[in-house]
């Protein structure tokens, strides 16, 4: 329930993406313009209806013929306001995706890829959504009514200050129906969000309940709870629907009202007949667009949330991008070590062509300093040193055409094993690849197609050959995360001996102690055991 | 429905007093006014709160309905993508309920307002009911299915490109640090444009057509009263009262609006139909096995020895998995194969989640035919490949096993599932909260609390399906050598593509070309 009020989130929005602006504009000419269109229809009718009181057989054309423009420009202005709010939202929504999916991908995203994927793809739909339906209701609402309101008060004061002071009322009737909701309101909200969650639960959970003999309770549960699920979700209907009686009672005495007071001037002759009716037609107008808003509230809300979501994730600083040039010979690295985090680091410094050991614990950070050493992401302990130059500092395109990386669960993708390992260069020749896979043991036609994600091949095949992919490149530096994991020892002995030939820096990552000239150990934080500490041994 | 009245009356007031006439005599118009002003505010409360709870009432029934269908069919009757078919479900059930609370309502009552609206009118100007109906004909019915109409071809391809952009995303949120690496990321930006082109042209199309639709909507009721106006002048002249000249354009105007507020619903009604016709379809699944009646007794005693004689499983009439194999206690015994070879059919079928439609399984001596799933399952336990993680604590995640478990039971399975680092990191331990719109667990770890599950009810028989998948290299071994310690004197089933997962076991088998087949354990790479 605790969500951002609209106008600080379309501010928000505004300035993560200036579309947003254009698009507020947009809707709120078209509601104004429509709106006139609206009370231009109500004079013409009640012209009509006037001329029509006096005599029957008065001359209707003139206003009947400004009704039916009346008519048609309300229904322009319609079409107009409607594409435009779509068209302003479609670029925004693109924007937003790409910038999201950007920068996810390129500096890291910091929740799991599943909500990564549903923020980029539903969120951001529900934003679109949000954008081209509920913020033009939004405007509508604040737009249309004021100028109904100046149309009233300039026609018929009176009843324009009867209007007037009913949508004044408006929120002092919502602060005290509000204020008397709210507590309770909060707390069955939650208590319904539990039960309607809980049934979700059961149901998506059914196979594991199944495995363990408890799904036929669980199904008998299911009925139960739904019980429970009504009352509780009535008894939050029953008061947040009070707002909306509150609007309705509000527009139905106010429009009551005015005909009461009309009825008696008209009796006084103090007002033409013809007047008299425009005004009536004009003020449910005043209320329309206020009651959908906020029948539109609802609706919103996963838009709203989704957005400050999005804008959240948007708004975090990323790093500048660096311009140096990559060496162009293997360089010499220093990577900082903490022993424990908040200590201060040390620099480790790795000579052109050094075997590197990462070794400790899953959990210990084995990973992300390999990224680190890939600009991948921000070292976990300061800075990452190319031949005494920040790696930050250095142009990260031509940083990563001196690396390959080997990731714990390598992607292959292409349409055969050729493009898998090519992913993407094009100056690799057949033989080489060839070579490489023989190094490792692999025997693959390299014509042979690929499924999804490689399932064709076993995952050995898959680690291995994103290897051969990694060695074909010919890095100055080659980062491999677990590089023999989850194989046989025969495929183990080919891999470490393919390494062991090659000459440039090779930082390898491993739960084991392996053959290297510099090892790095990294312990699991742990502020009980102030034992285990990171530490760097050095050949 | 009031609405419509306070229009009407006050329309009649208004004119009435133009007449000029004296004051006491608008006292009934003035009356009806008010009280149609209270029962309007008054009224769509109670619409609100009846609609809402004949829904929820509705729509209870139907998620019992759900979960009682989805019990029988989970997992093995659901096709190979049973977790999203159950997702579905359960969102197609919060469709249904918009669709009754959100649309039906409306409709009700704006169609009993529609015709009560026809009548009064008919009553003052006959000629006017038919116009009236015309009108709230196009409004409600016409133009909302022509929009329908037009918009299912965009609505389709709309979905088609969402399908595809979440892949798209999908795929780059989990590896998008290799195509970083590998410099093919504008390549991948061009995709994914591509895609947003498409979503934006058919987007379009649907937009063009909705909007045309509120067009059409609002000309059809401004010439609703140019042509009501017109009839009342004709009525005039054949003696209609002057003060109602009004009242026929007004409830007109007034009914359409209400009509108005209901037809954008009944467009967006088809992707709700679908829903429903989903759930309904879920009846006619056929349930993967079939529960005796008169179940036999199993001797609690009995070793857990299973045997499967000849059998063939298939999925919709077409085969996937024949062959003869035997399980009993002191075996460790791995099943490796390509994906969708039929490894975990092979798995399902031990537990009891599929029967086979040839050949016979039984479990010491007795055929499971005569046995009913939960009997199997309190001697053979089963760890799916992504067991589901629930909306609550980690200690009421594991007692979904064992209601029984103590504390330090919980913890013990914790540190010998592999998850007991990942514990002493939780400053809430047992009490952290898991489950919600993230399951708050990694693949691996989601993967070991199917396996702390597991080792509290310590069966006599457990099948694994790829339990180290996700795992490094380390803790995978960790893992699979407790479980072989704590299975020592049982029967344990591995499902698994890993080579690595073959150390330390008894036996081994291979699925290929529709066909399980044991292989010697030494022999080297199948594939």
């Amino acid at each position: 329930m605790d969500s951002e009020r609209p106008s600080a989130l379309l501010a928000r929005l505004g300035r993560t993406s200036p579309l947003v602006r254009a698009a507020l504009l947009v809707a709120g000419l078209t509601s104004a313009f429509t709106t006139a269109a609206v009370i231009a229809q109500a004079v013409a009718i009640a012209a009509a209806l006037g001329a029509l009181f006096h005599s029957s057989h008065a001359d209707l054309a003139p206003s009947l013929v400004a009704l039916g423009v009346a008519t048609l420009v309300r229904a322009a202005s319609l079409v107009v306001g409607d594409v435009a709010a779509a068209r302003s939202a479609a670029p925004v929504r693109r924007d937003l995706r790409a910038r999201l999916v950007d920068r996810a991908v390129r500096h890291g995203y910091t929740g799991p890829a599943d909500s990564l994927t549903q923020l980029a793809t539903r969120g951001i739909d529900a934003v679109e959504l949000y954008l081209s339906r509920y913020v033009p209701a939004l405007v509508t609402a604040v737009v249309a009514p004021v100028v109904a309101l100046a149309w009233l008060v300039a026609t018929d004061p009176l009843s324009g200050v009867i209007v007037g002071l009913s949508v004044g009322l408006l929120p002092i009737f919502m602060v005290l129906l509000g204020l008397e909701a709210k507590g309770r309101m909060e707390q069955r909200w939650r208590e319904q969000q539990y039960l309607a969650g809980y049934v979700g639960d059961v149901v998506r959970g059914m196979a594991v309940l199944k495995a363990h003999g408890r799904s036929g309770d669980a199904v008998a549960h299911v009925d139960e709870v739904g019980q429970h699920l009504r009352r509780a979700t009535m008894a939050t209907l029953r008061v947040a629907f009070l707002s909306g009686f509150a609007l309705e009672l509000l527009s139905s005495l106010a429009t009551a009202l005015v005909a009461l007071v009309l009825g008696l001037r008209l009796v006084n002759g103090t007002l033409t007949l013809s007047c008299a009716l425009a005004v009536l037609l004009v003020t449910p107008e005043v209320f329309v667009p206020l009651r959908r808003a906020s029948a539109n509230f609802h609706g919103s809300a996963s838009g709203v949330a989704a957005a400050g979501e999005l804008l959240d994730a948007l708004e975090v600083p990323v790093p500048p991008e660096g311009t140096a040039p990559a060496p162009h010979v293997v360089p010499t690295l220093g990577v900082a070590v903490a022993a424990s985090p908040g200590e201060p680091a040390r620099l480790v410094t790795i000579p052109p062509g050094a075997r590197v050991a990462v070794v400790g614990p899953s959990g210990a950070g084995k990973t992300t300093l390999l990224r680190s050493l890939c600009a991948l992401r921000p070292a976990p302990a300061g800075a990452v040193l190319v031949d005494g130059v920040d790696l930050g500092r250095i142009d990260r395109d031509e940083w990563h055409r001196r690396v390959a990386w080997l990731a714990q669960d390598p992607h292959l993708s292409g349409a055969t094993v050729r493009d898998a390992v090519l992913a993407g260069a094009t100056t690799l020749d057949d033989r080489a690849i060839a070579a490489a896979m023989s190094e490792l043991g692999l025997s693959l036609d390299l014509d042979r197609p690929l499924g999804e994600g490689a399932g064709e091949l076993s995952a050995g095949e898959r680690r291995r050959l994103a290897l051969v992919r990694c060695l074909v490149r010919e890095p100055l530096v080659l980062v491999l995360d677990e590089p023999t994991a989850h194989l046989d020892p025969l495929a183990r002995q080919l891999v470490d001996a393919a390494l062991a030939r090659r000459t440039m820096t090779r930082v390898v990552a491993s739960h084991r102690a392996i053959d290297a000239d510099v090892t790095i150990r990294l312990a699991l934080p742990d502020r009980d055991a102030p034992a285990r500490r990171s530490e760097v041994e050095s050949v | 429905m009031s609405s419509v009245g306070l229009a009407g009356t006050s329309a009649w007031l208004i004119v009435r007093a133009a007449e000029r006439p004296a004051v006491l005599s608008l006292t009934v118009p003035m009356g009806l006014v008010q009280l149609f002003a209270l029962a309007k505010a008054g009224g769509r409360y109670v619409e609100r709160t009846a609609t809402h709870s004949a829904a929820l009432g509705v729509v209870g029934r139907l998620r019992a309905g759900v979960a009682r269908r989805l019990e029988p069919l989970v997992p093995a009757g659901l096709g190979p993508r049973s977790a999203q078919v159950v997702d579905l479900a359960v969102r197609d059930v919060d469709r249904v309920q918009d669709l009754v609370s959100a649309v039906m309502g409306p409709l009700i009552t704006s169609v009993v307002a529609g015709l009560v609206t026809v009548a009064v009118s008919g009553l003052i100007v006959p000629a006017t009911a038919l116009s009236l109906v015309g009108a709230l004909a196009l409004n409600a019915v016409v133009w909302p299915t022509l929009a329908a109409r037009a918009g299912r071809r965009g609505e389709d391809e709309i979905d088609d490109v969402r399908a595809e952009l979440v892949a798209l995303v999908s795929d780059l949120a989990r590896h998008g640090d290799e195509v970083v690496m590998a410099g093919t990321w504008r390549a991948w930006a061009e995709r994914r444009e591509r895609l947003e082109d498409r979503y934006d042209e058919a987007q379009r199309r649907q937009q063009r057509t909705s909007a045309l639709v509120g067009a059409a909507t609002s000309v059809t009721a401004g010439a609703t009263a140019i042509v009501t106006i017109l009839l009342v002048r004709g009525a005039l002249a054949g003696g209609l009262a002057r003060s109602l000249i009004a009242v026929p354009v007004l409830v007109a105007l007034a009914a359409l609006e209400l009509v108005g507020t209901v037809a954008p619903l009944l467009v967006g009604w088809r992707g709700d139909w679908a829903a429903l016709g989903r759930l309904e379809a879920l009846g006619g699944l056929t349930a993967p096995v079939r529960e005796p009646t008169e179940p036999a007794t199993l001797d609690d005693a009995g070793p857990g020895a299973i045997v499967v004689r000849d059998v063939t499983c298939a999925y919709d009439g077409t085969s996937t998995l024949r062959g003869t194999w035997d399980l009993g206690p002191g075996d460790v015994a791995v099943v490796e194969g390509p994906s969708g070879s039929g490894k975990t059919t092979a798995a399902r079928l031990l537990a009891k989640l599929l029967d086979p439609v040839a050949g016979r399984v039984t479990i010491d001596g007795v055929d499971y035919g005569e046995l009913r799933g939960d009997q199997v399952r309190t001697r053979v336990g089963f760890v799916d490949d992504e067991p589901y993680v629930f909306a609550t604590t980690l200690a009421g995640n594991l007692r979904v096993a064992r209601p029984d478990a103590t504390d330090e039971e919980l913890r013990e399975a914790c540190h010998a599932a592999q998850l007991g680092d990942w514990l002493a990191s939780r400053p809430e331990g047992l009490d952290t909260p898991l489950g919600g719109a993230t399951t708050g667990l990694s693949g691996g770890e989601q993967r070991r609390l199917g396996v702390a599950r597991e080792l509290l009810r310590h069966r006599r028989v457990v099948v694994l399906d790829e339990p180290t998948e996700g795992l490094d290299d380390a803790t995978a071994r960790a893992l699979l050598a407790t479980l072989r310690a704590r299975y020592h004197d049982r029967a344990m089933l591995l499902v698994s593509h890993y080579e690595s997962d073959r150390e330390g076991a008894t036996r081994r088998f291979v699925t290929r070309d529709g066909w399980l087949a044991e292989v010697p354990v030494a022999s080297p790479d199948s594939s």
